[in-house]
C-alpha cells in the first residue's frame, strides 16, 4: 500500500505534493527563524512556481506566516530577544502606514503603470538596503578583527547626536537604547507605506531600519520584527478571506508545518551567529532576491501573459 | 404562401434526419460520468469508448464551459524592462481543452476539409473574442494558448485513442483521456468527432460533472459561503498551531 503524497487544495484549485510543499515550508521557516524576516518575498514566488495561483500563493502565505512567526516570536521570547514596547510602537505606525499605502496603490493604479513602480521600488528597495548592509556588515567585520589588537575610542556620529535632540525620548530596556517615540512611529509608518505598496509583510525592510535608524542589537531586532509581523499578516489574513477568498487554509497549514520547526531551528542557529554574520547572510539573501527580480524585469518572460492579481 | 410553409417543413425534416444520420454513424459512452475531487484528487483517467464507420477516424475531446479570462499583456518599458503593461480580456474561450486523436492532425488535414482544423487548439481562434486597448495585440491569441498549455489546461495528445478490429462496415475505439490534478468543478463535455476525408462526417457528445467532495467542499464552501468566519478560523488555527509547536520544541528542552 503506498501513501498518499499529493493532496487537493480546493481554493487554489490544484493538488500538490505534499513533501514539496513541507520541504518549501521548512527551507523558509529557516531563514524567518534565522533573520526574522517573514519570508513572504521568498514564500510566494516559489510557490507560484509549483502552480498555485498567485493571488492565492500571496494570501494563503500570509496565513501561515502567522503560524510562523508565532512560533518564532515564541522562540525569541524564551530568549529574551522581544521588545515588546518597541514591537507595538512599530506596530501602530505601520497599521497607519499601510492604510496610507493602499490608498497610494490605489492611485497609481489609476494612473496606469503601477506594477511597474511597484517592481523598481521592489529592485531600488532591495538593491539600497542589501548593499549597505553587505558594506556596513563587511566594514564592522573588519573592525572587529582591527579593534583586537588597537582598541579605541569610538566618536558619536552626527545622525547619533541628531537622534538624541529629537522630541518624545524614551527608554526601551530590552533593546538597550533611549530613542524618540516620534521616531519609532514615523519610521514605522514609512515600511508600513513601502509594505503595502510592495505588497509584502515589510520585515526586510523593518529588519534593517531597526538596526541602522533605531541602533537595536540584532539579536533583539530578529524577535522584535517577528512580533510585528504577526499582527501583520493577522490583519492580511483576515482581509484576504473575507474581500478576496483567496487564502487556501490547506496550502497554509501544510506550509506551517514545515516553516514552524523551520523558524525554531532557525531561531537556534541565528544564536549561534554574531550580529555582524546574521547581518552579512540577511544582505545576501536580500541581494540575490533583488538580482533575481532585475533578471524577470530585464529578460523576455516565456509568456507575455499573466492573469490580472498576479505578480 | 402555403408554397413557402412546405418548403420550409421540408428543410426541417431534411436537417433532422441529416443531424440523426450524422449521429448514428457516432456512439460514445464515458467512463465516469462524474469525478469526484477528494482530499487526495491528483487527476485522473476518463475512458470513452464507442464505435465508428471503419474508414473513419476519431478526434475525441474534453472541453470545459467558455469563459472570460482577465489578464495583462506584458511589453517593454523604455525598451528596457518587461512589465505588465494593457489589460486584456479573452472571451468565449473553454477553461479545459484536451484533444486527442490516434493519427497525426496533419495527416487528418492533408486531405483537404478545413472542418478539422476548428478541432485543434488553434482552431479555437475563431471563436474566441479578445477585447484589448490599442494596438499590437497580434500574437496575443498564440501567447494565451502558451499560457493554457503551460498550466496543462490545454493539450493536444496523439495515440491515446486506439480502433479494434472493423465489422459490418463499423469499428470500435478506446480513448484514455489524462484528466489534469488543476481542475475546477462544473459541467464538462467528451465530444467525439468522426472524420473521413479531412472532413467531420459525424458527431457525438456525452456530459460530464466535475464535483467537489468530502473535505475540499466542506472548506470551498465555508471559504466562499461564510468568508469572514473562515478568516478568523484560519487565523486562530495557525496561531494554535504556532504555539503548540513552539512548545513541542521547548518540552523537548529547547533552552
Amino acid at each position: 500500500m503506498s501513501i498518499p503524497l499529493h493532496l487537493y487544495l480546493p481554493i487554489a484549485g490544484n493538488s500538490v505534493n505534499l513533501l514539496v510543499i513541507l520541504g518549501l515550508g521548512g527551507g523558509v521557516g529557516l531563514l524567518s527563524g534565522i533573520f526574522g524576516v517573514g519570508g513572504g518575498f521568498l514564500m510566494t514566488p516559489l510557490l507560484i512556481m509549483f502552480g498555485i495561483p498567485p493571488t492565492v500563493a500571496a494570501a494563503s502565505d500570509s496565513n501561515q506566516i502567522v503560524g510562523a512567526s508565532t512560533s518564532g516570536t515564541l522562540a525569541h521570547f524564551r530568549l529574551g530577544n522581544v521588545d515588546f514596547k518597541m514591537g507595538l510602537i512599530l506596530l501602530v505606525g505601520g497599521i497607519a502606514g499601510g492604510t496610507v499605502g493602499v490608498q497610494i496603490i490605489k492611485v497609481l493604479r489609476q494612473l496606469g503603470n503601477a506594477d511597474f513602480l511597484i517592481n523598481l521600488t521592489y529592485v531600488l528597495m532591495l538593491g539600497i538596503i542589501g548593499s549597505y548592509m553587505f558594506a556596513e556588515s563587511l566594514q564592522s567585520m573588519r573592525k572587529a578583527q582591527k579593534k583586537i589588537h588597537a582598541p579605541g575610542v569610538r566618536k558619536e556620529s552626527l545622525y547619533g547626536r541628531m537622534v538624541k535632540i529629537l522630541p518624545w525620548q524614551m527608554e526601551f530596556k530590552r533593546s538597550g537604547v533611549r530613542v524618540s517615540v516620534l521616531m519609532v512611529l514615523i519610521l514605522g509608518i514609512l515600511v508600513g507605506i513601502l509594505a503595502a505598496i510592495m505588497g509584502v509583510g515589510g520585515g526586510f525592510i523593518m529588519v534593517p531600519v531597526m538596526v541602522y535608524m533605531l541602533r537595536m542589537p540584532m539579536h533583539v531586532v530578529v524577535g522584535t520584527s517577528l512580533f510585528q509581523i504577526l499582527f501583520t499578516c493577522i490583519n492580511v489574513t483576515i482581509m484576504q478571506a473575507w474581500r478576496n477568498h483567496t487564502v487556501d487554509f490547506i496550502l497554509a497549514l501544510l506550509l506551517l508545518i514545515g516553516s514552524s520547526v523551520g523558524a525554531q531551528v532557525g531561531a537556534k542557529l541565528g544564536k549561534k551567529l554574531r550580529g555582524d554574520q546574521l547581518k552579512i547572510l540577511l544582505a545576501s539573501l536580500v541581494l540575490v532576491v533583488m538580482l533575481k527580480m532585475l533578471y524577470e524585469l530585464l529578460a523576455r518572460p516565456e509568456v507575455l501573459l499573466a492573469y490580472v492579481g498576479g505578480h | 404562401m402555403k408554397i413557402g410553409y412546405f418548403i420550409l417543413f421540408f428543410a426541417i425534416c431534411l436537417l433532422t434526419v441529416s443531424t440523426a444520420g450524422a449521429q448514428d454513424v457516432a456512439r460514445m459512452t464515458v467512463e465516469p460520468q462524474a469525478i469526484n475531487i477528494g482530499a487526495l484528487y491528483n487527476g485522473t483517467t476518463l475512458t470513452a469508448k464507442g464505435s465508428l464507420p471503419a474508414d473513419s477516424e476519431a478526434i475525441v475531446r474534453f472541453m470545459g464551459t467558455s469563459c472570460e479570462f482577465h489578464m495583462k499583456e506584458k511589453g517593454k518599458v523604455g525598451g528596457i524592462m518587461w512589465m505588465n503593461l494593457d489589460s486584456i480580456t479573452f472571451k468565449g474561450a473553454p477553461g479545459v481543452c484536451l484533444v486527442s486523436s490516434a493519427v497525426d492532425f496533419k495527416r487528418l488535414e492533408a486531405n483537404g476539409g478545413t472542418s478539422i482544423r476548428v478541432l485543434k487548439l488553434s482552431g479555437l481562434k475563431g471563436s474566441v473574442q479578445i477585447e484589448a486597448n490599442g494596438d499590437g495585440h497580434e500574437n496575443a491569441f498564440e501567447e494565451f494558448l502558451k499560457l493554457k498549455q503551460k498550466e496543462g489546461l490545454y493539450r493536444e495528445m496523439l495515440g491515446n485513442i486506439s480502433y479494434e478490429s472493423a465489422s459490418e462496415g463499423q469499428k470500435t475505439f478506446l480513448a484514455k483521456i489524462p484528466i489534469p490534478s488543476r481542475l475546477s468543478p462544473g459541467a464538462y463535455t467528451v465530444e467525439l468527432d468522426v472524420v473521413r476525408n479531412g472532413e467531420v462526417i459525424g458527431r457525438a457528445e456525452q456530459p460530464v460533472t466535475v464535483n467537489l467532495v468530502g473535505f475540499p467542499a466542506l472548506l470551498a464552501g465555508l471559504a466562499f459561503g461564510h468568508s469572514a468566519l473562515y478568516g478568523i478560523l484560519a487565523t486562530i488555527i495557525a496561531l494554535l498551531a504556532g504555539l503548540g509547536i513552539g512548545l513541542v520544541f521547548q518540552s523537548r528542552g529547547g533552552h
